[in-house]
């Protein structure tokens, strides 16, 4: 029920006709979307499980490409993105220059175009909507294995990294792990805490606060120096600042959940940022996430992982 | 009797004919007050919109509170006053009709050039106003004295 009304909540960035015919469709298939795609000129997609499934114009679905697929007309898509902007581009230009739009209710749309010099974007090509999802519970395999020192949720793209992740903060803030840690978020794109116009829409429990800030490694600082926190939570590792902020963090006696793309394990230390992560000290656990849904994650240990690197 | 009838019959066209001009004279007064204020909120909302502050429709309700020709509404900005002409409303709507589509930059341009064309309308307007309505004040007074020396 939760995740039809997920669904539902995006929808307001969607141009009419498109709308409606998504909301023709089954709450099953509604349940388990997971993004979805419109691309000009070519047919609406949606990511259920993992897999692309066409929409077709009755509102029903086609796991094939066909004669009856609904499209996506070029004013629709440029109708659509004002949506997502609430008719207020100026208002998202400095996320629109990352490439994407954070919706209401935190969910989050990448939008696809061209960048001009300036770092504008024009003619937007396709539109990407994601549906964050709060899965309470999802952490219940990893939370065990949590030692107080740093923990690092790694897999590819599209597995649920950040859903673990915010489930992880929210059971650690709410003393599931035995006490009530402090808990400081950093989030870039709202899309952790569901952040939108000051409202927080996920919960990540009685003892979380949440720093909004678009360059973590910053946010890291701040929240270390001013915010005192047992742990700091961020998404998405990827610079050598954010590294460095974390190794800092580290030492300074406060610990890191953080989660990082990777393909394999081996990508784990292949990867110059995890790499990087698993030398300094600051992470001693690591959640692999698997692509296919239900299969539990692999945890390792940093020195495990390190004395081995053919893992 | 009679000559009570007749004096009164004077001075209801009299009182009515000097309302009558000094109503107009009112209204032209609105309109061009109307128009100062929305110009007023305009620069407001290009300031508000260059810093990307909130979106269109919260700054529309913070800039334009004083004007309530103005309102943003699910099918966009809807404008509903008496007291603006045809021509007004069509210069508005032309205004706020891609408003919000752009980047601060260029929706700020934008609006620095209906903000100067709003700038222009009002001077005119208020050089036209003031003697329309001295027009229309003296000419109510002075139809409504007309009639009374003719009933007389």
């Amino acid at each position: 029920m939760e995740n039809i009304k997920s669904f539902e909540s995006v929808l307001y960035g969607i141009s009419p006709r498109i709308r409606r015919c998504l909301e023709f469709l089954s709450d099953d298939i509604k349940n388990k979307t997971e993004e979805i795609r419109l691309r000009a000129n070519l047919p609406v997609c949606l990511t259920v499980k993992g897999e692309p499934l066409f929409v077709l114009k009755n509102g029903g679905t086609s796991g094939y490409i066909c004669a009856d697929l609904l499209k996506t007309e070029k004013s629709e898509l440029e109708e659509s993105f004002l949506l997502l902007c609430s008719n207020s581009v100026y208002a998202h230009a400095p996320e629109l220059k990352s490439g994407y739009i954070t919706m209401k209710s935190g969910h989050r749309a990448g939008v696809c175009g061209t960048f001009t010099s300036k770092g504008v974007l024009q003619d937007i090509t396709s539109i990407n909507i994601r549906i964050s999802r709060e899965v309470k519970g999802c952490a219940d395999c990893i939370i065990g294995e949590y030692d107080g020192g740093g923990f690092l949720i790694a897999g590819p793209p599209g597995c649920g990294k950040t859903t673990m992740l915010r489930d992880f903060v929210r059971q650690l803030s709410s003393g599931k792990n035995g006490s009530y840690l402090r808990v400081s978020v950093i989030d870039s794109r709202g899309e952790i805490s569901g952040s939108a116009h000051g409202e927080q829409a996920n919960d990540l429990g009685s003892n979380t606060d949440v720093l909004l800030m678009k360059d973590k490694a910053a946010g890291v600082e701040i929240a270390v120096r001013t915010l005192f926190p047992d742990i700091v939570a961020f998404d998405e590792i990827g610079t050598a600042a954010e590294l460095k902020s974390v190794s800092e963090s580290f030492n300074a006696g406060v610990s890191v959940i953080t989660t990082a793309h990777i393909g394999s394990v081996r990508d784990l230390v292949r990867r110059s940022v995890t790499n990087g992560l698993l030398l300094s000290g600051a992470i001693s656990k690591i959640a692999v996430l698997s692509p296919q849904i239900g299969k539990k994650p692999l945890v390792l240990s940093a020195e495990e992982l390190l004395c081995e690197p053919d893992n | 009797m009679s000559r009570i009838i007749k004096l009164c019959g004077m001075l209801v066209f009299f009182v009515s004919s000097a309302a009558f001009g000094f109503y107009k004279a009112y209204m032209l007064q609105k309109r061009l007050k109307l128009l100062e204020k929305i110009y007023s909120s305009a620069i407001k909302l290009k300031e508000h919109i260059k810093y990307g502050e909130s979106e269109i429709n919260i700054l529309i309700q913070k800039c334009f509170s004083q004007c309530d020709a103005i309102e943003f509404s699910s099918k966009g900005i809807i404008i509903e006053a008496p007291l603006l002409l045809k021509e007004d409303r069509e210069f508005l709507q032309e205004m706020f009709s891609n408003l919000g589509k752009g980047y601060s930059e260029e929706e700020c341009k934008r609006l620095e050039l209906f903000i100067s064309l709003l700038s222009t309308k009002i001077k005119e307007l208020r050089e036209e106003t003031a003697g329309k309505v001295k027009l229309w004040k003296t000419g109510g007074l002075s139809v409504g004295l007309a009639v009374c020396i003719l009933l007389f």
